[in-house]
């Protein structure tokens, strides 16, 4: 009996939907990285080159390792302040569980812009030692903490309490017991966190362009931005932008190779 | 679980949490708050507290209320029809590479800027699509500074949500409910209507609303793609110019509460509805 | 070796009463079996002997010591799980140093241990390997070795060849009770499982609905059920419903009535004249009789075989006597002879049944 004409077009389809709508996300990142490096000669002919990367500036460096400083700060933070949460959350009975929960989740439903100015207003008028760099540190830690605290929750959630009573039973204390077996465990889990962490936080744009008025810190999204307002669509401007494009995608890429989707599905995928 | 459950032993390990939250997020949040209430000449000496601005701001600015408006809305639609089949697919259809699709939707999670220039690019002279859109006659100014442009952007932008929240929603959805349709003699396309699609319908709003949500606030998209008169009034625009760019602080304060008010509505109708929420 | 002794240990959650005052008693040396269906608080009985869980009230001793409140890593304990709890991050042998090294012992005295406790369980040699990278069976030696490594004053073992499949299990079980008498540690054992409760426990404490229902040896609980529920739940067996025809007070047989048959009774204790009585016979304790042979039972009744069971080493007969259906059991070469015996009229004798009490 032959397969019906469904079953012999549906996986096909299937593949063929799916790389087309992938083909759109990517279209962005390939169209600037082909504007980065293909040179098209005045004869017609084209060539690859990488010459538009040293044509980026010293100054667009410079920011990259200010925003690169901010991100793993901000990371550090983030998961010394949310695993305990997390950790509390899932392991601990208590009142208003929940009310917490939405209390840490509020910013994140707060767009960029409005956070942005919020800050700004709060480091004029209350917080003015921040106004500079630490004042990015403090604004990306709160913002995206919760990203900590998700993967953390979801990590805990799936840890068999067994492995802890196993450690009490055979003689280890309470912290013994989290250093030795839990934090361990739930670590790729927690790196999942920390990975979402690092690529938000390194091209976080709108929030940035807020805080770079009254800060005078500028982070190197911000500086694509305003190359591409004065600069256009130029070679060196495109080569800027693929920059920290890339190095986040080589961090997901390289989570992924050593941990897979496991840790991040339930967090922010399916 | 082991005995560590004491009412108040959870404290130490969420105090300092709520602390960065409290100082850095609720008080800013206050802070807006507040100054939304002042005018622009009292905002430096004596604050007086007035609704001035939110009676001026929509007189003002109800034209780029609409665009905004107009805009997420559209690309949430957008979004939840790419979307849906897209989180229909992955979850039910394939296996094979499955993890490289899901891996490649993180991708607009770098940012509204990056999708922005990446389509300015696209379409500008000299660009790639310019030439054929040459050849059909067509100037590509019209195209890009447009609103299809900036919509599209902004599909690409919230699309990983809209996946996410249907997905959820199809992930909740008892497979035994379909095959009893089959079993019931319904066709594959009448158990998808009859019975697929109401029982995700939660996850097409929640999606939908949380693509509106996120777009509220998006800049680079609009003011890139949108061109001259679309782009700059969008509510982000606004709230830039007015207050870091003309110092009205008091509006840009206000436009910035209106905007957080309407998103805490979308994402409180979207948790309500969601069962994606973790605690 | 050390005594455990519980006293009305209690645990609640919200209105459930999962453990209700339960008392048990282990002596030095002993192998105790808490054996009860899913849910009767077995499990929960012995994770309050580990200090997994406060009791809401009692106390737990460990010989004169009150533990009642000590947290787990302060007890002294080895506790086996259900599921495998090796730690997945850490090879074999760092699983079962992992005690000695909580209790701060020389790296060369943990080496020796390991070995040691390694070779109990017949698992030397796999010192390198990955807890994903063992058998199920395998980890369960593991878990026993990591254990009995850190020499625990008691063991406590909560359904550790539940998962494990039956060849195997078999095998196990009896290797668990061979450990138990060479290390003649004190020992805890929770299984739902009556065969692997009966093949190893000195003594059994049999648990239903929270609360212990009979304590004794496996014989004795067998032979002597004391409620329908254990006579139930262990081993399959005939209930009937009867009422009192003749009774002597001065003990001997009483006469008691089911479905207009006589069934004749040895009454250990005084029975109330107008209570009705449930009698429990096991099938295996009926026997299929020669006509002539009435005299030689206690009780003979005469039946028709409704249906017939191959099971394997014994052939299952439904037999109606006046509505009443009674399983019978037959064993040894005769039995193939009633696999056709549908339809036929026999006749059954069988000794006293035993009277439950409710």
């Amino acid at each position: 009996m032959g397969r019906s004409i469904y079953e012999r077009l549906s996986p096909i389809l299937s593949y063929l939907y799916l790389i087309l709508v992938c083909t759109a996300i990517l279209l962005p990142l390939s169209i600037t990285l082909y504007r980065a490096i293909v040179v098209s000669k005045p004869d017609g002919s084209i060539t690859i080159s990488l010459q538009s990367y040293t044509m980026i500036s010293e100054a667009f460096w410079d920011k990259v390792l200010v925003n690169i400083s901010i991100s793993l700060l901000t990371v550090l933070i983030d998961v010394a302040v949310a695993v305990p949460v997390a950790y509390a959350l899932v392991k601990y009975e208590f009142k208003a569980k929940r009310l917490i929960f939405t209390y840490l989740n509020g910013v994140w439903y707060v767009p960029g812009i409005s956070y942005g100015l919020a800050l700004v207003l709060s480091y004029y008028f209350v917080y003015k030692f921040l106004l500079g760099f630490w004042g990015f540190v403090v604004a990306y830690s709160t913002g995206f903490m919760l990203l900590a605290l998700l993967t953390a929750i979801v990590a805990f959630r799936n840890l068999d309490p067994v492995y802890e009573e196993a450690a009490r039973c055979l003689g280890a204390g309470r912290l013994k017991t989290f250093f030795k077996v839990t934090l361990p465990l739930v670590g790729p889990g927690i790196t999942a966190g920390v990975v979402l962490i690092l690529v938000l936080s390194l091209n976080e744009f709108i929030t940035a362009l807020l805080l770079s008025g009254p800060t005078r810190v500028k982070t190197a999204p911000l500086q694509v931005f305003s190359d591409i307002r004065h600069a256009g669509i130029q070679p060196f401007v495109a080569a800027e932008a693929t920059v920290l494009q890339l190095v986040s995608l080589a961090i997901v890429i390289l989570y992924l190779k050593f941990f897979g989707t496991k840790y991040l599905r339930g967090a922010i995928m399916i | 679980m082991l005995p560590v459950g004491r009412r108040w032993a959870a404290l130490p390990l969420i105090t300092p949490a709520i602390a960065l939250q409290s100082l850095f997020f609720f008080l800013p949040l206050f802070m807006i708050l507040l100054v939304s209430f002042t005018s622009r000449d009292s905002f430096f000496f004596s604050p007086l507290y007035t609704f001035d601005n939110y009676v001026k701001m929509f007189r003002i600015y109800r034209i780029d209320f609409q665009n905004t408006f107009f805009l997420a809305g559209m690309a949430g639609l957008i979004d939840i029809i790419i979307g849906y089949p897209f989180a229909y697919i992955l979850l039910r259809k394939v296996t094979r590479f499955a993890d490289v699709f899901r891996a490649i939707l993180i991708i607009p999670l770098f940012g509204e800027l990056y999708i922005a220039y990446g389509l300015l690019y696209l379409i500008l002279p000299g660009g790639p699509v310019s030439r054929l859109l040459d050849a059909l006659g067509i100037s590509p100014l019209d195209v890009l500074y447009s609103a299809p442009m900036a919509i599209f952007g902004m599909s690409l932008y919230t699309l990983p949500f809209v996946v996410y929240n249907i997905g959820i929603s199809l992930q909740g959805i008892d497979r035994s409910y379909e095959e009893a349709a089959r079993c019931l003699g319904a066709s594959r396309l009448k158990t998808f209507l009859r019975v697929t699609l109401p029982l995700s319908l939660p996850g097409i709003i929640t999606g939908w609303l949380t693509s509106f949500g996120w777009n509220l606030g998006t800049f680079a998209i609009p003011v890139l793609l949108g061109g001259p008169i679309l782009g700059t009034r969008v509510l982000a625009n606004q709230i830039w110019t007015t207050s870091l760019v003309t110092s009205d602080f008091g509006m840009g304060a206000a436009i910035g509460v209106m905007v957080v008010a309407i998103t805490m509505v979308v994402f409180y109708i979207v948790v309500k509805l969601s069962r994606g929420v973790l605690v | 070796m050390t005594r455990v002794e519980a006293v009305e240990l209690v645990k609640r959650y919200g209105s459930f009463v999962a453990v209700d005052k339960v008392t048990l008693r282990a002596r030095e040396g002993e192998l105790v079996t808490i054996l009860g269906p899913s849910g009767c608080g077995k499990s929960t009985t012995l994770r309050m002997l580990a200090g997994l869980i406060p009791p809401d009230w009692g106390r737990i001793f460990f010989d004169e010591r009150d533990v009642t409140s000590l947290p787990p890593d302060k007890r002294n304990i080895g506790f086996v799980f259900q599921r495998v709890a090796l730690f997945p991050h850490m090879n074999v042998y760092k699983n079962v140093a992992f005690g000695l090294e909580m209790r701060k012992l020389p790296k060369r005295v943990i080496q020796e241990k390991v070995k040691e406790a390694l070779r109990l369980v017949h698992m030397e040699g796999y010192e390198d390997r990955m807890p994903s990278q063992l058998s199920g069976g395998q980890a369960q030696r593991v878990e026993i070795a990591r254990v009995l490594a850190t020499d625990p004053e008691v063991l406590l073992f909560d359904e550790p060849l539940s998962n494990i499949d039956a060849k195997l299990k078999d095998e196990l079980k009896y290797e668990i009770r061979r450990i138990q008498r060479e290390t003649r540690k004190t020992m805890i054992y929770v299984t739902h499982d009556q065969a692997e409760a009966f093949a190893i426990s000195d003594r059994v404490y049999v648990m239903n609905n929270g609360r212990i229902e009979q304590e004794g040896s496996p014989l004795e609980i067998y032979t002597n059920p004391r409620t329908p529920f254990i006579a139930a739940f262990i081993g399959t067996t005939n209930f009937i419903e009867t009422s009192i025809k003749e009774y002597d007070e001065k003990g001997g047989i009483a006469t008691l009535e089911a479905a207009g048959l006589e069934i004749r009774v040895r009454h250990p204790s005084i029975l109330d004249k107008r209570k009705r009585y449930f009698i429990s016979i096991r099938p295996e304790d009926i026997k299929v009789i020669n006509p002539n042979d009435q005299k030689s039972y206690l009780n003979a009744l005469k039946g028709t075989v409704e249906d017939t069971i191959f099971i394997g080493t014994t052939v299952r007969l439904n037999i109606n006597i006046n509505g009443l259906v009674l399983k019978v059991d037959t064993y040894g070469a005769e039995r193939f002879s009633f696999l056709d015996s549908k339809g036929k009229e026999i006749v059954i004798g069988f000794d006293s049944p035993t009277i439950l009490n409710m």
